[in-house]
């Protein structure tokens, strides 16, 4: 009977598919179509308003967002490591690997908020332009994830099952997959 | 899930494939310059699914519905760009 129970609860259909907790991959299909209507939401603007779009561009530095992605690209290789070392057996380097993927999330949060105060020591804000309002909106969200996501590590690195571990770092890559397509769209494409 | 050494090279493709998107994204502009750009985004966001998140593991129509998915969204950026370019 509680065979047939976990066999049925068990069954999630063409998400079993996927490997991990199907539930995660529920989320970051969810959170690609959201910054993706983001992103979706600067190709408008460079449509309909392309002088405003690259006059709020050009106030970016790309040098900052490009590092970020090393940092983040870099930390996802730092989790993938920590399951790696879990699935092997090895709980103290999976979590020495986790915890050095959490530095580098603070560090790229600590770039975010250089960014932040230049646009800000220039006078620059959410309401400056509607470019501004989308990249705030945006950039702001992804690091509220990146927040949420240091919270996950932390606690899948205090109860570290491979289980726990594998879907924490689902939900880190996730951030780090959203980052990949944010960069060129809002830093590069002109 | 992929080994160390599986991870390793991706991480370093990951890495030369941001810096190079620095370089064309300081170099090229128009329609060219952000084709290789996406193109480039593409690949990277491929590795990201297929080795960090292991997607290589899961069926191909998986496979195939999330490159889909990042094909559109970055399709309607470029789609985007051409269509200011001709507009007037």
């Amino acid at each position: 009977m509680n065979t047939a129970v976990e066999t049925e609860s068990d069954d999630w259909g063409a998400l079993s598919a996927l490997p991990g907790n199907p539930l995660m991959w529920v989320l970051i299909l969810s959170e690609m179509l959201v910054f993706g209507a983001l992103l979706a939401g600067f190709a408008a603007m460079h449509l309909i308003d392309p002088a405003g779009h690259a006059a709020g561009q050009a106030a970016l530095d790309p040098i900052m967002g490009g590092l970020n992605t090393i940092v983040l690209v870099t930390s996802g290789l730092f989790i993938a490591l920590a399951v790696r070392a879990r699935v092997d057996g090895r709980i103290r380097p999976a979590r020495l690997w986790s915890a050095a993927a959490m530095v580098l999330g603070v560090v790229f949060l600590a770039v975010k908020a250089v960014e932040y105060a230049d646009k800000a020591a220039l006078g620059i804000g959410m309401e400056t332009s509607n470019f501004f309002t989308l990249y705030y909106l945006t950039t702001g969200f992804h690091a509220a994830h990146v927040i949420a996501g240091l919270v996950v590590l932390g606690l899948v690195s205090w109860k570290c099952t491979v289980e726990n571990l594998e879907t924490g770092a689902a939900f880190w890559h996730m951030i780090d997959l959203v980052w990949v397509l944010i960069y060129p769209v809002v830093y590069l494409i002109r | 899930m992929p080994s160390a050494r599986r991870l390793v090279l991706a991480w370093a493709l990951l890495t030369a494939l941001t810096v190079a998107s620095m370089v064309a994204g300081s170099i090229g502009t128009g329609m060219t310059g952000a084709t290789i750009i996406l193109a480039v985004t593409l690949v990277k966001a491929r590795q990201i699914l297929d080795i960090y998140l292991n997607l290589r593991a899961a069926t191909t129509g998986w496979r195939v519905a999330f490159t889909a998915l990042i094909l559109l969204i970055l399709g309607i950026v470029l789609s985007a760009l051409a269509l200011a370019q001709v507009l007037p």
